[in-house]
């Protein structure tokens, strides 16, 4: 099992999402006592990239901005594997998934996850104020990740894509998005489907850490699609 | 029951049958100062999407052939990893969500979790170990792990701009189509071996695709001698890393590098003979071009082609991406690959 050690969030407002992403990693660790050098597993979700980008994965351009064991390959040097995981605003929870999965196998003490998004050109169609995340994860974190449930039984039409013209590129809808309110039931919290990634993992995390045992974090897309982390949370 | 092995259960690469010629897409001329481009490379040729096939086609035709040779049933696959770097239709519609993977998945009728790994050409590498992962936690049975590459569109990008001016975008000259699948199987013991994942990141800026700036449809820019050289420079003490003696390295049947051009396999294959003596089971094709994360596949579909591969041989696929990542890994052949 892994848990959550410290996370931390921001409102990216005019900065870049690599800036935003980069501060808030450096102060979780200041303030938690972390030497980042002990990471060694760097994963990203998000779902718009500066300029469409699609490689290199951004988690090793945040490892570099980060300057975590940067070095040559040698016979005893230590080293990080950084890669994204995505699938639109569900994309957190198989990245958190992913972290639970490797971690334990990995040569190092602490994964950082992050999560976030960023208007991707000017000409882009946009209505988000997008927040970024990160968060530590270790193999005795507090905030401990218990399980996983998908359900894509009620997958629709709902496609969202951009054609790459000239300049503009505009947002293509093949249908109308299944819309999600977000709500609280009891001790599952529902994610609003207009919230991208790093909203999505801020607001819960917020919510999680009022209380003291288990929690459901569900996310539904607009396409339909369910996904469901459950943690356990150790009240302070 | 938990089985604790994995195991490669099937593979497949499908490569469009639309051929360009290396002289037909790069003539003489097109590169600065004189210089051939298929004698630089030693690329033949490469594939091309047909009309109406983007990312999701060329992975839905690898994954049906990877499924039907690997005998699994459709309804007993509960993960499916999509690796592609370009998730782009024939009209440059780039998907943002949902993703790829449940496209694929939908496609193919099945009911199974569904995501995406960003990680460049170590794209199914990177989803074939977190297949195994997961394998091997007794989360899943089998995994399609897939790829649909439609890089073309920045070759053609490539070709607009004035190459002296713009030496970036010369890489771009060496991709091609393909798509590829694999599915990863649980099985009683283990017949799959990873060997450390490692980004480089201090070079991660060497090779950024995006969209293009002018005209519709995707760029890559690279900085391809600096990336060939982080990459060389540190190859051997990867090997080294892993591979634990002569013996490992003798083992293994065919050696498939990520395939940048014939000439990169070359200089990576001398590496390897410094260090162990011989790279006899190097293996590399020059008729795809890079095909990015699916070039594995590539060269595995063409081995199966020519009747160069067995049962029970042991295979070493050697991954790079930009990033700078790296990871190897290495397998055994399914029973009854010959009769494919």
């Amino acid at each position: 099992m892994v848990g959550i050690v410290a996370f931390r969030s921001e409102y990216i407002k005019k900065k870049s999402l690599l800036k935003s992403l980069t501060g808030i990693t450096q102060k979780l660790c200041n303030d938690h006592g972390i030497d980042m050098q002990s990471i060694g597993l760097i994963v990203h979700t998000g779902m718009y990239r500066q300029n469409f980008r699609v490689e290199p994965a951004f988690a090793a351009h945040l490892q570099q901005a980060l300057k975590i064991r940067c070095e040559n390959i040698g016979l005893n040097t230590k080293h990080v594997f950084s890669f994204d995981v995505t699938d639109g605003i569900c994309g957190s929870h198989h990245a958190l998934e992913t972290i639970a999965d490797l971690l334990p196998e990995m040569d190092c003490t602490y994964a950082l996850f992050t999560a976030g998004d960023v208007r991707p050109t000017k000409e882009t169609e946009w209505e988000h104020d997008p927040i970024s995340f990160a968060a530590l994860l270790s193999r005795d974190g507090p905030i401990e990740l218990l399980e996983s449930r998908y359900d894509g039984e009620h997958l629709n039409e709902f496609t969202s894509s951009t054609k790459f013209k000239k300049k503009h590129h505009g947002t293509t809808m093949t249908s109308s998005p299944e819309t999600t309110e977000h709500r609280i039931d009891g001790d599952q919290f529902t994610g609003s489907s207009a919230w991208l990634s790093g909203e999505q993992l801020a607001r819960f995390m917020a919510w999680a850490t009022t209380k003291n045992g288990q929690v459901t974090h569900r996310i539904k897309d607009k396409s339909g699609r369910m996904s469901e982390l459950r943690w356990r949370v150790t009240g302070e | 029951m938990w089985r604790l092995g994995t195991e490669i259960s099937g593979f497949a690469c499908y490569l469009p049958p639309n051929i360009k010629s290396s002289e037909e897409t790069v003539p003489f001329g097109t590169l600065p100062r004189g210089i051939d481009f298929k004698r630089l490379t030693r690329i033949e040729s490469h594939h091309e999407v047909l009309e109406g096939q983007g990312s999701l086609e060329l992975a839905v035709e690898a994954a049906k052939q990877a499924i039907e040779r690997s005998g699994v049933s459709m309804d007993d696959i509960d993960l499916v990893i999509s690796c592609s770097v370009t998730k782009m239709s024939y009209e440059f519609e780039n998907l943002i969500e949902p993703c790829l993977a449940s496209h694929i998945g939908a496609a193919l009728r099945l009911n199974a979790q569904t995501f995406d790994v960003a990680n460049a050409c170590l794209g199914m590498v990177t989803g074939l170990m977190i297949a195994d992962r997961r394998i091997k936690a007794g989360k899943i049975r089998h995994a399609l792990v897939v790829s649909g590459e439609f890089l073309t569109g920045a070759l053609y990008e490539a070709l607009g701009k004035n190459l002296l001016f713009n030496p970036k975008s010369i890489a771009s000259l060496t991709i091609g189509d393909a798509g590829a699948a694999y599915v990863i199987s649980s099985c009683d013991e283990d017949r799959m071996e990873f060997f450390e994942p490692i980004t480089l990141a201090q070079h991660s800026q060497l090779c950024i695709g995006d969209a293009a700036i002018g005209r519709p449809g995707p760029s890559m820019r690279t900085s391809g001698k600096k990336l060939q050289h982080a990459a060389l420079e540190n190859l051997g003490a990867y090997f080294k890393r892993g591979l634990a003696n002569q013996a490992a390295w003798d083992a293994h049947d065919h050696i498939i590098s990520h395939q940048t051009t014939p000439r990169a396999v070359e200089k990576g294959a001398a590496i390897a003979a410094e260090i162990w003596g011989h790279a006899d089971a190097v293996r590399s094709v020059s008729h795809t071009g890079n095909t990015a994360s699916t070039s594995h596949a590539a060269v595995l579909e063409t081995l199966l082609e020519n009747g160069e591969l067995g049962s029970n041989q042991q295979v070493y696929l050697m991954a790079f991406g930009s990033g700078l990542s790296f990871m190897g890994v290495s397998f055994y052949l399914p029973e009854g690959v010959e009769d494919w």
